[in-house]
């Protein structure tokens, strides 16, 4: 902190403080833990956290599905089960309130090692935190409570850590990829973009230098951090089940994540002022990031963002900070040093306020429960659990994760594990929740006796139009019905 | 045994003719070949149709139609048909040509509109090679696009103006706007994005004046558009024209539901060119060399690829006015002359090339292929069904068919078509909320009389109807089912 005399007309000298611009730094990494402080909407939370809960009891991995009567006992991969595990252990300690703190810490940390890997790459603190701003901007929206979340977590660290060899060529730093490798194997699907990231680097350093030998460090590292993913319960078999998953189309189709970004929708507006900013600097002012790495990562983040949703946050961490560079290097003499006592002031105001706006008035009881049971059946559940109503139950698929945690005493028709039902099964559950066919047949086959549906969706006006089924309950969003007899 | 000299003056020309120039026309020429002729195919779009229906009705009454002649929902209603010049064109071709007549048209309007954005990107000061790969950068995103449609006359438009824009800007003569005067009395009456043009004229005066750090640099183009504009302003509708352009644009359905107005698909091999246009663009940006170009094409770009990124409407605009920029991005990184002097043998290639795409296109454009494209997509089974039973309306029918069986049973009134505009909102979404079987059928089927329905097998209303036990499915396929009431004459 320096201070600046000030001059008073009676002539005394008084000195205001001032800060460091790397406070924008700092307030870009708490704005961002603060303003993902909201409640956990994630379809699939429900058996993410039952299943955490169940290894923890069981101290074993489930192999089979615990969950569904329609594939009951049949061969399930539970990859994501380190995560699951972290949840679980939260949400026993201090509910769900602990999931979403802790997911607002993870948040900061993305953004604290976005803002150091750009100071690392000697980015002026003020660029660096527009950058991280970028990031935040995107990642905002995104940054679910959900095991892909990992995604910004873990590519955050391994890009601080390559770029921290790449400045000072200390070799230690390259071990972050195989520990975050470790851990991203057994949290998430996403882990195979660490290892493109290795990929990445090691071209880069190829195309740079244009010798063979500086392609050493990069592959040693990606094999390392292949051995790493290895570590799994799975083993090589989890490669094997995420190049299955990624081929079902299934999920391409059906799976909201799996679709790329709608633009004509604003809730992707980030996204596409972020790929227009990225684009805007070079075109405009004819500025370029430095380096063949932060080129491909740039390359590499816009196509996987514009494919799929998924990247949605690998693109945040890898490409979107890159306009705090292109900032820098457009104006590299106009970067803030130092900030004045009114602007930190400011600052503080700020995240003042984001928190009342955003925590205090989201996360009280009634606002939570409001903002679930806008999503999701919670007075259909409440009903049926009144009332002790006996399955099997048909349900629609985009409520099969909340009611596993919801309502564990019924198990449920289908959820979102696609890969554990597969294509068929999934496909045709989609088609009769859009109404192309007809769901009596299936209602026949598995003997169900309760259906908890859209009160405004097909399978609904099907069923009131059924006989032998009545309608039991119905609000706004479900409704519930049961079969005569 | 006499034996014959080898270094005779014959064979000695046959290296030279091998190496003999072909010209600078050569690579346009092939560009705009290949553009002609990959646009040989069926047509398909879902609108054309109705398109020639009304083309009939010009060329026969001699003006443009103002209320709905081809639905029994919306007849009478007002309407504004702002397509008229294309459509009476499009009929008067095909009753003259047939099929084969508009095929060729639209193959030919193709080849226009990208050899106009070679001759655009020439004025650029590109080089033939690198104008050539900008043109075909244009197509590769055209191509999904380019069916026989009025919308396809907006890139032949676009391509003409920014070439005109162009030469001007480089210190062509002013007089060269002049032809911008007809081109757009033509372009507001053939389709909507007529008002592209004055975007066009946005983005050069806009990024002229930043270039030059004077806003007087602005006002030619300001006055240009404000003249392009007036002239829009000579068609039936008048000033309502620009109403019904603003008010298309604000319709919620066509923004939801129309798949021409949604965001691309990237999943979808349709958008797959826009994607890898859109990434190389970012990788060349991205890599440092000299990203040189002007302040008007970096609003094309930014301009071209926010619009396609919203809308599949706008992809035709960024292949003609960003795509290309992409080609001048790639010269300048390369910063060497690279340049194609085309030879005897290039243009051997270039012809087995496209004789082989030729082959490929009069193989799709064969009579018995033609209709088995056109019963793949349209419900030509059901149509010679209804007409063979002699099944008579009120209709409900799919969307997507509306225009078609306008075309194919004129006595038939359909119950929607791709008119949105006309039909509106409200009815659409009911529409929609029938079809998909989100609300009962039976108060909208009651409401209009219906009598006949024709729709896809696949689709909720069928499964709804299925298991009605006042309809009754009398016939289906692949492609369509046709319920009537059960015990009328069907």
């Amino acid at each position: 902190m320096s201070a600046l005399p000030l001059r008073r007309s009676s002539g005394l000298s008084l000195a205001w403080p001032r800060f460091p611009a790397s406070l924008l730094g700092l307030f870009i990494c708490l704005a961002g833990g603060i303003l993902v402080l909201r409640p956990l909407l994630d379809p699939d939370l429900g058996w993410h956290v039952r299943t955490g809960s169940l290894i923890l009891a069981t101290h074993h991995i489930p192999t089979v599905d615990p969950y569904s009567f329609t594939k009951a006992g049949a061969p399930w991969v539970e990859h994501e089960w380190l995560w699951q595990v972290a949840a679980a252990a939260l949400n026993a300690l201090g509910g769900q309130t602990a999931i979403v703190l802790a997911n607002g810490a993870a948040v900061s940390g993305v953004l604290a090692f976005i803002y150091l890997r750009l100071r690392t790459r000697r980015i002026e603190p003020a660029y660096a935190a527009a950058g991280a701003g970028v990031a935040l901007a995107n990642l905002a929206v995104y940054a679910e409570a959900r095991p892909g979340q990992v995604v910004a977590l873990f590519t955050a660290a391994m890009l601080f850590g390559f770029e921290r060899y790449r400045r000072g060529g200390n070799w230690r730093w390259l071990g972050v990829a195989p520990a975050a490798e470790l851990l991203w194997a057994n949290s998430h699907g996403s882990y195979v973009l660490g290892l493109l990231l290795c990929g990445l680097y090691g071209l880069a350093a190829l195309w740079e230098t244009g010798r063979w030998g500086a392609l050493a460090p990069w592959a040693l590292t990606g094999a390392a951090a292949v051995a790493a993913s290895l570590i799994n319960p799975l083993g090589v078999g989890l490669y094997r089940f995420t190049l299955g998953a990624s081929q079902l189309s299934v999920n391409r189709q059906l799976v909201h994540e799996w679709k790329p970004p709608d633009f004509s929708d604003l809730s992707f507006a980030p996204i596409l002022l972020t790929v227009l900013l990225l684009l805007a600097l070079p075109a405009f002012l004819r500025v370029s990031p430095r380096g063949r790495a932060q080129q491909l990562l740039l390359v590499a983040g816009a196509g996987g963002a514009l494919q799929s949703q998924q990247f949605i946050l690998f693109f945040a961490v890898a490409a979107a900070p890159l306009a705090g560079e292109l900032l820098q290097e457009a104006w590299p003499s106009r970067a803030l040093t130092r900030l004045s006592a009114g602007s930190a002031v400011a600052l503080a105001l700020t995240l003042l306020g984001l928190t009342l706006a955003g925590p205090v008035t989201r996360l009280t009881p009634g606002a939570y429960h409001q903002a679930v049971a806008a999503d999701y059946p919670v007075d259909a559940v409440a009903f049926i659990e009144a009332h002790q109503l006996a399955g099997p139950m048909w349900n629609e698929v985009d409520w099969g994760g909340y009611l596993i945690g919801a309502l564990p005493r019924l198990p449920v028709f289908v959820d979102a594990r696609t890969e554990m039902y597969g294509q068929r099964f999934e496909a045709e559950t989609a088609a009769i929740t859009f109404g192309t066919k007809p769901v009596a047949p299936v209602l026949q086959q598995y003997g169900i006796k309760l259906a908890m549906v859209n009160t405004h969706g097909a399978v609904a006006g099907e069923l009131r139009a059924l006989p032998g089924w009545r309608q039991a309950y119905s609000d706004k969003l479900a409704a519930v019905f049961v079969r005569a007899d | 045994m006499s034996t014959v000299a080898i270094s005779s003056p014959a064979c000695r020309r046959l290296p030279a003719i091998g190496n003999a120039r072909l010209g600078t026309w050569v690579l346009p020429a092939f560009v705009a070949a290949v553009g002609a002729v990959v646009s040989l195919r069926p047509a398909l779009d879902p609108d054309l149709g109705w398109h020639l229906r009304a083309g009939e009705a010009i060329l026969a009454s001699h003006q443009a139609s103002h209320a709905d002649a081809f639905s029994y929902t919306m007849a009478g209603k007002p309407w504004a048909d702002f397509e008229w010049l294309w459509e009476a064109a499009a009929t008067a071709l095909h009753s003259t040509f047939g099929n084969v007549g508009l095929v060729a048209a639209g193959s030919g309007v193709t080849a226009i509109a990208v050899l106009l954005v070679y001759v655009y990107l020439r004025e650029r000061r590109l080089t033939p090679l690198f104008a050539g790969l900008g043109a075909m950068a244009a197509l590769l995103n055209l191509m999904p696009y380019a069916a026989v449609r009025p919308g396809m006359m907006g890139p032949l438009f676009l391509g003409l103006d920014l070439a005109i824009m162009e030469r001007v800007r480089r210190g062509g003569r002013l007089q060269w706007l002049l032809a911008l005067l007809p081109a757009q009395v033509l372009w507001a009456n053939v389709h909507g994005s007529y008002i592209q043009a004055v975007l066009l004229c946005a983005c050069y005066g806009v990024g002229l004046a930043w270039e030059r750090r004077r806003w007087q640099a602005a006002g030619p183009w300001a006055a240009l558009a404000a003249v392009l504009l007036t002239v829009s302003l000579a068609n039936p509708l008048g000033t309502g024209l620009l109403r019904f352009t603003l008010g298309a644009s604000g319709m919620r359905w066509n923004h939801n539901h129309n798949g021409e107005w949604l965001a691309p698909n990237f999943h979808s091999a349709g958008a797959w060119p826009l994607l890898a246009t859109l990434l190389l663009t970012v990788a060349m940006v991205a890599a440092r060399g000299r990203v040189a170009i002007g302040k008007p094409e970096a609003l094309l770009l930014l301009g071209g690829t926010l619009a396609a990124l919203q809308s599949n409407q706008f992809v035709p605009f960024y292949a003609v006015a960003a795509a290309p920029v992409t080609a001048q991005l790639v010269q300048g990184l390369i910063q060497r002359q690279v340049t194609l002097n085309p030879r005897l043998t290039h243009g051997l290639g270039f012809l087995a090339v496209l004789g082989l795409l030729l082959a490929g296109a009069v193989r799709g454009l064969q009579p018995a292929a033609y209709e088995a494209a056109v019963a793949t997509e349209y419900p030509a089974g059901a149509v010679a069904f209804i007409q063979q039973r002699g099944l008579a309306g009120p209709m409900f029918n799919d969307f997507d068919w509306g225009s078609y069986l306008i075309g194919t049973m004129p006595w038939l009134p359909v119950f929607v078509d791709g008119r949105t505009e006309m039909y509106g909102d409200a009815f659409l979404n009911r529409y929609l909320r029938t079809a998909n079987g989100l609300i009962d059928p039976e108060p909208v089927l009651d409401q209009y009389g219906v009598r006949l329905v024709l729709i896809k097998p696949d689709s909720a209303l069928a499964t709804t109807l299925r298991r009605d036990r006042a309809w009754s499915e009398t016939y289906h396929d692949d492609v369509a089912s046709v319920f009537v009431p059960v015990g009328s004459a069907g």
